[in-house]
């Protein structure tokens, strides 16, 4: 073959073989022979590829931070459903395209990171520092943990720099001008002079009627939110370390081995206790006057005298002498050796003769021991034992799980199997629903698993699922109750006053709307208020951030108000009267009858330069929000959705 | 025999040949080296002098947040005029721009705005570039030249940014006909996720369509 093609490679015959490998790469392109050597890409920007890896590196992270977020939020009632993750993996590949798109500018700019400089940069990274320095070791152990090496974590973070160049430097350069400043506080800080009046729903709206037609309807209409929704009861095989503890048979064997292996353990210090008459020596010379003067304590005590008036009369020792020589309980080695040694060689209440130490001459009587003991076997057989059955209790917790798993996996038909091959009762739950119930139905994971498609519509064993660390469980359907709608009698006096609700609000509503008509036409707003047994009030020029008395919906309505035209200054306006509903069903007829600009107060320094930030940082937002779009708009962006 | 005959022929067309082309392959070889060797100083003088700007760059970048104007001034003037072929240039000019501002001295801004957009070579730098030039102009009082700055620009991904801009002009003109007009698009085209409060009030602040 190879042959052939040489001989005939001047002919046609090359042509059409080079114009065959033309049309396979052009159709297929070299991509599909890069990207399937085994690692799948989620994108590729510009011919460079996000690998799944990359992105699941990242995502997990992520999962994770928004996870640890809601459930400090929510605490025992969280429930990772809650997660939306088709969400966070758009999010997550925003991000990584974002950052892909900037580092490519940045390279193609001519952006650059010296090596001293990025160098700088790791060396200022806190987590590999060891008391504020930079260390290597540490720097190439916390990467190697990490699965990566300090080539390819520089090359990382060299890119990283070149992107964070061009970011800070276009956010950090925003800027905002004093005049745009006050146009900002000019509307921020505007206020508008407001009169209105608040009709206060009645006390009571029971007497409003509704007629039985309004109430069918309404049911009718609203049958979801009389829904009970199907309920499902379980039986459930429970395999729990605590329940196993409990049937472990301890070998007394084993117990005492393990007593034996640990003597060591429950062994404690015998301490003595002593009290002592010290004779100084303060000076070689003395030595003999201090040894008589010892030898004549000694023969006192001997002689039967009171040890403790003895060692207060002539003992050396200022901080025993006065508790009649006692010195407390010691250990060995607390003491001085000869002295250790003497205390130690005594029967409880013996004297010794004179023991010289490095002081001086003592006379010594042992007056105490205690402990040196060993720990009785019977003491700390609970403690062993209790060991002893958790960690058997785990190994059997583990293998059972694993049977538990199978045998439910081979006989899916019921849990009879499984309860007699592991010799586990079959326990039974009350009636749940997916949304909430009690005991082992309180957590959402079973709630989840009871209504899963496998387990509640073809009825099989579900899953071994995991409650706890140290239980596990699997449960069968046991019984189905079907969605229900409550009858309308349960639900009628709910209904009731809720269309009486209702329908005072709308009426008020319309009486309210009724009077901002009258007012508009020029009648005069204190007639009508006290008419209305209200009051027409001023409230003066009101801000953004609402005023005393006047309710925040008010506020809020009146400054959704278009002004009926551009004003300067403080502008006196044709009243614009309108009306809004306030949230205790009570409703409120305003007018607004003056505009001020809004200023920044010169004395203000901090308030300026918070808004000075605040306005820098939108500016730069929207425009460096632009900028990455843009660039995202001219790369060559594919995104494989399926590989996330 | 006849082997060594053809041999010492093969020999014999070789010398020849490398007489009389010997010459033109050598100095081919010694150009390609040359070309090879001097792209790779040449690459290596212009990483260089990039990343010799990068330093300094980060450097002015602490003086920036630091506040500390004068230096601004030097470093960035400094990184202008001796690194003005590295991209470190135009974001010298962003900085100190923003130094102008800072210190009221909008001449001064606009000064360093309008050697971006003449010099920045990416699109989107040069929005960045045109936009806050544009707006301290306006806060110069120089309308109509700020308008005709951004007028007929296609904005791109940046249109959103470019109407706000434009009616904050047409109501300097006194112009809250089109300044309604060019909010609403800005508020259009507002990104899902951006603060839509002072676009709407600034929406609001001019009066209703007639």
């Amino acid at each position: 073959m190879l042959q052939f093609i040489r001989s005939h490679a001047q002919g046609f015959i090359a042509w059409v073989i080079v114009g065959f490998i033309i049309l396979v790469f052009g159709m297929w392109g070299i991509q599909n022979y890069v990207t399937s050597e085994g690692n799948v890409a989620v994108a590729v920007v510009d011919g460079e590829e996000v690998s799944q890896q990359e992105f699941l590196q990242l995502y997990r992270g992520f999962y994770q931070q928004r996870r640890e977020q809601i459930q400090s939020i929510l605490g025992a009632n969280f429930d990772p459903a809650i997660l939306d993750e088709n969400r966070l993996r758009k999010d997550v590949l925003k991000q990584i395209l974002d950052e892909k798109v900037l580092k490519k500018q940045a390279e193609r700019e001519g952006f650059r990171i010296g090596d001293a400089q990025l160098g700088s940069e790791i060396r200022a990274i806190g987590a590999f520092q060891k008391d504020g320095q930079f260390d290597k070791a540490l720097y190439e152990r916390l990467l190697r943990n990490q699965g990566q090496e300090p080539v390819g974590f520089e090359v990382k973070m060299r890119q990283d720099l070149l992107a964070t160049q061009l970011t800070t430097g276009l956010l950090a350069s925003s800027f905002v001008t004093s005049s745009e400043l006050d146009l900002v506080a000019r509307l921020q800080n505007e206020q508008r002079k407001v009169s209105y009046l608040v009709l206060q729903p009645g006390d009571s709206t029971e007497s409003i009627e509704i007629d039985a037609a309004a109430i069918d309807e309404y049911y009718q209409a609203n049958q979801k939110l009389y829904e009970i929704p199907e309920k499902v009861s379980v039986a459930y095989v429970e395999l729990s370390v605590p329940d196993l503890v409990a049937q472990v048979d301890v070998d007394e064997s084993e117990l005492r081995a393990m007593y034996e292996a640990r003597t060591a353990d429950y062994q404690t210090d015998e301490q003595r206790r002593a009290s002592h008459i010290l004779i100084l020596v303060d000076d070689d010379s003395e030595e003999e006057a201090a040894q008589s003067k010892a030898a004549e304590v000694l023969d006192k005590v001997r002689a039967g005298e009171d040890f403790a008036a003895l060692a207060k009369l002539y003992s050396d020792d200022p901080g025993s002498a006065g508790k009649g020589g006692d010195i407390g309980f010691f250990r060995k080695g607390d003491m001085d050796l000869a002295f250790e040694e003497a205390a130690y060689s005594m029967a409880k209440g013996e004297v010794s003769e004179l023991v010289k130490s490095r002081y001086g001459y003592h006379i010594i009587r042992l007056t105490d021991i205690r402990g040196g003991s060993i720990k009785p076997f019977d003491e700390v057989r609970p403690e062993l034992e209790r060991e002893v059955r958790l960690r058997v209790a785990q190994e059997q917790f583990y293998d059972l799980s694993e049977t538990l798993t199978n045998i439910a996996y081979e006989h899916p038909d019921s849990l009879q199997v499984a309860a007699e091959e592991l010799a586990l009762p079959i326990k039974a739950s009350g009636y749940f629903s997916i949304n909430s119930g009690t005991g082992i139905a309180e957590n959402p994971v079973i709630r989840r698993a009871a209504f899963s498609d496998d387990v509640y519509l073809h009825n099989n064993n579900s899953e071994l699922i995991e409650v706890a660390a140290d239980r596990v469980l699997v449960l069968h359907v046991k019984d189905k109750k079907p969605s229900s709608v409550r009858p309308l009698e349960d639900v009628k006096a709910d209904i009731v006053a809720q269309l009486q609700t209702a329908k005072a609000r709308a009426q008020l509503e319309s009486l309210g709307e009724s009077l901002v008509e009258k007012i508009r036409a020029g009648d005069a707003a204190a007639d009508i208020a006290s008419e209305h047994g209200t009051e027409w009030k001023d409230a003066g020029f009101v801000g953004r951030s609402g005023g005393a008395g006047i309710d925040r919906a008010i506020v809020n309505a009146v400054f959704e108000l278009q002004k009926p035209h551009a004003t300067n200054g403080e502008q006196e306006v044709k009243p614009t009267v309108s009306g809004v509903a306030l949230p205790n069903g009570g409703y409120a007829v305003f007018s607004v009858t003056a505009y001020r600009e809004g200023a920044l107060s010169e004395d203000d320094g901090a308030s300026r330069e918070s808004m000075v930030v605040a306005q820098a940082r939108r500016m730069g937002g929207a425009e460096m929000e632009a900028f990455i779009e843009l660039l995202l708009k001219q790369a060559d962006v594919q995104t494989f959705s399926e590989n996330m | 025999m006849s082997d060594h005959i053809a041999e010492q022929e093969q020999a014999e067309s070789l010398k020849r040949w490398w007489k009389e082309n010997g010459t033109v392959v050598i100095v081919g070889l010694v150009v390609g080296l040359a070309i090879v060797v001097g792209y790779r100083l040449w690459l290596d003088y212009t990483y260089g002098k990039a990343e010799a700007a990068s330093a300094e760059y980060q450097q002015l970048m602490v003086e920036l947040d630091q506040q500390t104007y004068d230096r601004v001034y030097d470093r960035g003037g400094r990184i202008i005029s001796q690194y003005e072929s590295t991209p470190y240039a135009q974001l010298a000019s962003l900085a100190m721009a923003k130094a102008y501002v800072a210190q009221d001295d909008l001449a001064g801004a606009a000064t360093q705005l309008r050697r971006v957009l003449q010099n920045a070579d990416s699109e989107a730098m040069q929005h960045v570039a045109r936009l806050r030039l544009a707006r301290v102009l306006l806060s110069q009082g120089s309308t109509s030249e700020a308008l005709s700055l951004i007028e007929t620009v296609d904005g791109a991904t940046f249109t959103s940014v470019y109407e706000e801009l434009k009616g904050d002009i047409q109501l300097a003109q006194q112009q809250p006909a089109l300044a309604r007009t060019s909010y609403t698009k800005a508020l259009a085209l507002l990104g899902a996720g951006r603060d839509r409060s002072l676009l709407q009030m600034k929406l609001d602040n001019v009066g209703p369509s007639n």
